[in-house]
C-alpha cells in the first residue's frame, strides 16, 4: 500500500514538475502556436539601434492575461524590427510597492532600465531618484509628444511639473457603463411594480432597486437573495461608491478623492456642497438593503461572481462584462437574462456623470541605471518609433498579410481574430496593454464589432456595444476626471489620513454602514484636515493651478 | 612586579588550557555544533545583521539613497508615532487578541494532546493525529479564502444554512463583532494538531514506571492524567507560555491583513498591520523601523516581566 502510495506521488510531482517546460500548442483567433517565429518581418527604415541592445524592465502583469503571457508576437517582432530586446520581468499587481520597494533596496545596480512604478507611485520613484524626468529629452520622442497633444499635457505631467513616464495613449472614450437586469425590470413592470423599463430618474432607480429588493425576481423560491446595486471595492477602497457619487453631481477624481468646484479650487470631495446630501442618501440605501452590504469587501472577481450566480440587479463595472455575463447566464439556462447598459445613475439633481477613460496614463520610467550605462537616448528612440505609424501599426494590428489585411485603405483585422471581441485579440499579443502605446479607435471598434454589423448582433452584445460605443448610452454623459496629485503632502498622509485606518474612506464606509452619524464623519474629516490633510488639499491645489 | 608577572602568566596560561579544552570539546561535539550552524547563520543574518539598520528610525530613509542621502530628522518618526491618537487603540487590538488566543487558543494544544494519549485504539488515534495536522499545511491566503466563502452573506456556505433555516445571513466579516470570534476559530482549526506534536513528545518522554506506580498505588487514568501527565508537560507549557507572551504585540500578520476591511477596521488594526501599511506601503522606512523597534522594546520587557512571574510562581524560567 505504501509503496503504491509514494509510487503515485512521485509521478504527481514528477507530472507537475514537467508541466513547467511544456509550452501551450493551443491555436488562438485561428493563428497557430507561435505563428509569428517564421514571418518575413523586415528591419524598419526608421529607427534600428546600431549594435544590439537589451533593455532590462519591471512592469505589472493585468489579471486579464494569462500569468504565463509573454506578449506573444509583440517582443520578438519588435527585436527583428529594431534590434531592441526586452527582458520584462512581470509582476502582478498585488504587492507591487513591496517589489518596487525591494528592487530599489537592491542599490542602483539592482534597476532595470525601465520600470513602472505602479503603486509605488511615480512621486516616489522620482524622490527616491530612481527614475530620471524626460523634460530635456522631449526632442527625441516628437511622436510620443504630438500623440499626447498639447490639450493632454497635464496628464503628462506630474505634480511637481515635470514629465517623467512615456505614457500609453487610449483614444477611446469609455470602458466601463452602469448596467442593469433589464429582464428583471421588465418582470417588474408586467408584476406593475414599475412602470419603465430602464430607470431614468433618481425615483425610478430607487423604484427599481426596491421592487428587486422585495421580489423573487431571480425566481429562485427566495426574495431575499438578490442584491439591487453590488458595488466594487476597487484596489484599495478608495474608488467604492463612485458611480454613486457622479449621480450626486460629484465630478470625482480616479480615486474617487478630488475632485474640482466650480469655482476652480482642486479639493477633497468631501468638501463637495453635495456630499453631505450623497452621504445622508448612501446611508439611508445601506440601511434599507439597497446597496450591496459586502460593498468594502467586494472585490471585481467577486462582482463578476454575484453577475454569474443570478443575484446582481445592477452595478457599474467594464462594459464587455454585460455581455460575458448575460451570456454565461443564457448558457445555464436564464434564456431571457440581459444586462443592459444604461446610462449612468441620475441623482437628486438629475446629475448623470460617467468618468471619461484616461486616455494618458504616465507607464514607463527611464531609470537612472539606464542613464548610468548611456541607454537613455536608444531607449527613448525606441519609444519614438512604438509611437510612430509603423509602431502603432505593430501595436494594434500585428503583422500584415498575417493578422490584417489592407482592404480600401483601411487595416482590417482577421476575422478569427476579433471574432470573440478583445479576448483573442489581446490574447494574441496585440494592443499589449501591460507594455503600452497607443491604441487606435479603429482597431478598438474592429474588435468591439468582432466582425459583425449592428443590427446582427446578439442581444448582450449589443449592449456592450451600447456601453462602450462613444455614441451609444454613455453620450454625453462623460466627464475628464480631474488628476489625483501625488504632492509631498499627499506621499506623506495618504496612508494614514486617507486609505489608512483612522484615514477618510474608512470613516466614509463607515458612516454608509451607519455605524458613524453623518455629523460625526463630517467632525472627524476636520479633525483629519488638522492633522494634515488639508495640507494635502492645499497643495493639490496649488499644484492644480500651475498645471493647468 | 614579579607577583603580578605571575598572575599574568597564570591567566594567560590558564586561558589557553580553557581554550584548548573549549575547542576539544567542540570537537568532539562537532556533528552537533554542525547542526546548530545552520540556526546560527539564520540568527546571525535576520536577527543581528539587521539591527544595524535601527539607526534608519532616525532618517527620512531612501532605498536607493542610503543613510548618506538620507536625510537625518532625528525622534522625528518616534514623535509622529507616540503622538498618534490611534497608537493606543492599536496596541489594545493587539493584546486583546492576544489575551483572547492565549486563553483559547494557547491552552487547546494541550489539552488536544492530553486527550489524544489516553485514545487507546491506536490507527484512530493515528487518523485523529494526521486529520488535525492537515490545516496547518494551508497557507493563509487559501485559509482566509475559505473564510470569505463560508461566511459571505450573499454567496457563502453558511449565508445558505441560515435561509434553510429561515434566518437572515449575518455579515459576519463586516461586523466588528465577530472579528476576533472568526481569527479565534479558524485559529485553533488550523493550529491545534501541529502545535499539539510539542506536548505529545512531551508526554511520550515521561518515565512510563511512574504510571505504573500509580497503577499499583490504585491511581485511576484521571488521576494518572492529573498528578503524572500533567506535571509532566508543565514546565513545556510554561516554556511555550513565556515566549507566547514575547509575542503579544504581534500577529497572524498575514492572515489579519487579509481579513482586515474598513468596517472592523476599529478593532482588527494591529500594531504590526499599522507599521506595514503606514510604513512600508507608504515607503517611510523611518517610521516603519521605529514601530518595529517600539514594538521590540515592549516585546522584550513583557517577556521579562512573564519569565520573572513564572520564576517566582513555579520556579520554571527562561533565564
Amino acid at each position: 500500500m505504501k509503496k503504491i502510495l509514494s509510487l503515485v506521488l512521485m509521478l504527481a510531482i514528477l507530472l507537475s514538475v514537467t508541466s513547467v517546460f511544456a509550452t501551450s500548442t493551443d491555436a488562438v483567433g485561428g493563428m497557430e502556436a507561435n505563428w509569428w517565429v517564421d514571418a518575413d518581418v523586415q528591419k524598419s527604415d526608421e529607427f534600428y539601434v546600431d549594435g544590439d541592445l537589451n533593455v532590462k524592465m519591471v512592469g505589472i502583469h493585468y489579471n486579464q492575461y494569462p500569468t504565463t503571457f509573454d506578449g506573444g508576437y509583440y517582443f520578438p517582432t519588435i527585436e527583428k524590427m529594431t534590434g531592441v530586446h526586452f527582458d520584462i520581468d512581470w509582476r502582478t499587481s498585488d504587492g507591487y510597492a513591496v517589489v518596487v520597494s525591494t528592487i530599489l533596496a537592491g542599490g542602483l545596480d539592482n534597476l532595470p532600465d525601465v520600470i513602472q512604478p505602479g503603486a509605488f507611485g511615480i512621486a516616489g520613484l522620482a524622490d527616491e531618484g530612481a527614475i530620471i524626468p524626460l523634460d530635456d529629452y522631449l526632442d527625441l520622442i516628437p511622436n510620443v509628444v504630438a500623440a499626447v497633444g498639447e490639450d493632454r499635457m497635464d496628464n503628462w505631467r506630474s505634480a511637481d511639473g515635470h514629465i517623467y513616464a512615456i505614457p500609453t495613449i487610449v483614444n477611446v472614450p469609455g470602458s466601463q457603463s452602469m448596467t442593469y437586469r433589464k429582464d428583471w425590470a421588465l418582470k417588474l413592470k408586467e408584476m406593475g411594480v414599475i412602470d419603465f423599463e430602464t430607470p431614468e430618474t433618481w425615483e425610478q432607480w430607487k423604484a427599481f432597486w426596491y421592487g428587486v429588493r422585495d421580489n423573487d425576481v431571480n425566481g429562485n423560491g427566495d426574495n431575499a437573495d438578490e442584491i439591487p446595486l453590488v458595488l466594487e471595492m476597487g484596489e484599495s477602497g478608495e474608488r467604492a461608491l463612485h458611480a454613486l457619487l457622479n449621480a450626486f453631481g460629484i465630478k470625482a477624481s480616479d480615486d474617487a478623492q478630488f475632485c474640482v468646484l466650480d469655482d476652480g479650487t482642486y479639493t477633497m470631495v468631501y468638501d463637495h456642497p453635495n456630499y453631505k446630501n450623497f452621504l445622508t442618501e448612501v446611508q439611508k440605501l445601506y440601511a434599507d438593503g439597497i446597496i450591496d452590504p459586502e460593498f468594502v469587501t467586494r472585490k471585481q472577481a467577486d462582482m463578476y461572481n454575484t453577475m454569474s450566480a443570478n443575484i446582481c440587479a445592477s452595478c457599474f463595472t467594464w462594459a464587455q462584462m454585460s455581455q460575458t455575463h448575460t451570456e454565461e447566464l443564457w448558457a445555464m439556462g436564464v434564456e431571457d437574462a440581459l444586462f443592459e447598459c444604461c446610462a449612468p445613475i441620475t441623482g437628486p439633481n438629475g446629475d448623470s456623470w460617467l468618468q471619461e477613460r484616461r486616455a494618458v496614463t504616465r507607464l514607463n520610467c527611464i531609470t537612472a541605471k539606464a542613464e548610468a550605462d548611456g541607454k537613455v537616448e536608444d531607449i527613448l528612440k525606441f519609444f519614438n518609433w512604438q509611437f510612430s505609424e509603423e509602431g502603432i501599426m505593430l501595436y494594434n494590428y500585428g503583422i500584415e498579410g498575417l493578422t490584417y489585411n489592407v482592404v480600401e485603405g483601411v487595416p482590417t483585422l482577421n476575422l478569427e481574430i476579433v471574432k470573440n471581441g478583445f479576448t483573442d485579440y489581446r490574447t494574441i499579443g496585440m494592443e499589449c496593454e501591460p507594455f503600452g502605446g497607443l491604441w487606435e479607435t479603429n482597431a478598438f471598434m474592429q474588435c468591439l464589432f468582432a466582425g459583425e454589423t449592428l443590427e446582427n448582433l446578439n442581444a448582450a452584445y449589443k449592449s456592450f456595444w451600447n456601453g462602450l460605443n462613444s455614441e451609444g448610452v454613455n453620450k454625453g454623459h462623460y466627464y475628464p476626471m480631474p488628476p489625483t496629485l501625488e504632492t509631498e503632502a499627499y506621499i506623506e498622509y495618504r496612508g494614514e489620513l486617507i486609505i489608512g485606518s483612522a484615514g477618510i474612506c474608512t470613516l466614509r464606509d463607515q458612516c454608509v454602514a451607519g455605524q458613524l452619524s453623518v455629523d460625526d464623519f463630517f467632525a472627524k474629516y476636520e479633525e483629519l484636515k488638522g492633522r494634515g490633510l488639508q495640507e494635502v488639499i492645499d497643495e493639490g491645489n496649488e499644484a492644480y493651478q500651475l498645471i493647468r | 612586579m614579579s607577583t603580578v608577572a605571575k598572575k599574568t602568566k597564570d591567566t594567560v596560561f590558564n586561558s589557553s588550557s580553557m581554550r584548548k579544552r573549549v575547542f576539544n570539546n567542540i570537537w568532539l561535539n562537532r556533528y552537533i555544533y554542525m547542526m546548530v550552524v545552520p540556526v546560527l547563520i539564520y540568527m546571525v543574518l535576520f536577527k543581528y545583521l539587521p539591527m544595524y539598520f535601527l539607526r534608519a528610525s532616525l532618517y527620512d530613509f531612501k532605498l536607493l539613497k542610503g543613510f548618506e542621502g538620507s536625510k537625518f530628522v532625528g525622534l522625528k518618526w518616534f514623535e509622529r508615532m507616540l503622538s498618534s491618537p490611534e497608537l493606543w487603540r492599536y496596541i489594545r487590538n493587539t493584546l486583546t487578541l492576544n489575551s483572547l488566543s492565549l486563553l483559547i487558543c494557547f491552552p487547546m494544544p494541550m489539552i488536544f494532546a492530553l486527550l489524544l494519549n489516553e485514545v487507546r485504539n491506536k490507527p484512530y488515534k493515528k487518523i485523529v493525529q494526521t486529520v488535525s495536522y492537515m490545516p496547518h499545511f494551508i497557507s493563509t491566503v487559501v485559509l482566509v479564502s475559505m473564510i470569505n466563502n463560508i461566511l459571505s452573506p450573499s454567496l457563502g456556505t453558511l449565508a445558505k444554512i441560515y435561509k434553510l433555516l429561515g434566518k437572515t445571513p449575518i455579515n459576519f466579516l463586516s461586523n466588528p463583532d465577530y472579528f476576533y470570534g472568526i481569527n479565534i476559530v479558524s485559529g485553533v482549526w488550523q493550529t491545534v494538531g501541529w502545535n499539539a506534536i510539542i506536548y505529545i513528545s512531551a508526554i511520550s518522554s515521561i518515565d512510563q514506571t511512574l504510571y505504573e506506580a500509580a497503577r499499583i498505588d490504585g491511581a485511576n487514568r484521571w488521576k494518572q492524567t492529573l498528578y503524572i501527565t500533567i506535571p509532566g508537560v508543565l514546565p513545556t507549557f510554561v516554556l511555550l507560555l513565556i515566549m507566547q507572551i514575547g509575542q503579544m504585540l504581534n500577529c497572524v500578520f498575514d492572515k489579519i491583513y487579509l481579513l482586515q476591511n474598513t468596517l472592523n477596521l476599529q478593532v482588527s488594526e494591529m500594531l504590526p498591520t499599522y507599521i506595514y501599511k503606514v510604513g512600508i506601503e507608504s515607503q517611510k522606512y523611518g517610521l516603519a523601523t521605529a514601530g518595529g523597534l517600539f514594538n521590540s522594546v515592549l516585546s522584550v520587557i513583557l517577556v521579562l516581566i512573564a519569565n520573572s512571574i513564572s520564576k517566582k510562581v513555579s520556579e520554571i524560567s527562561l533565564f
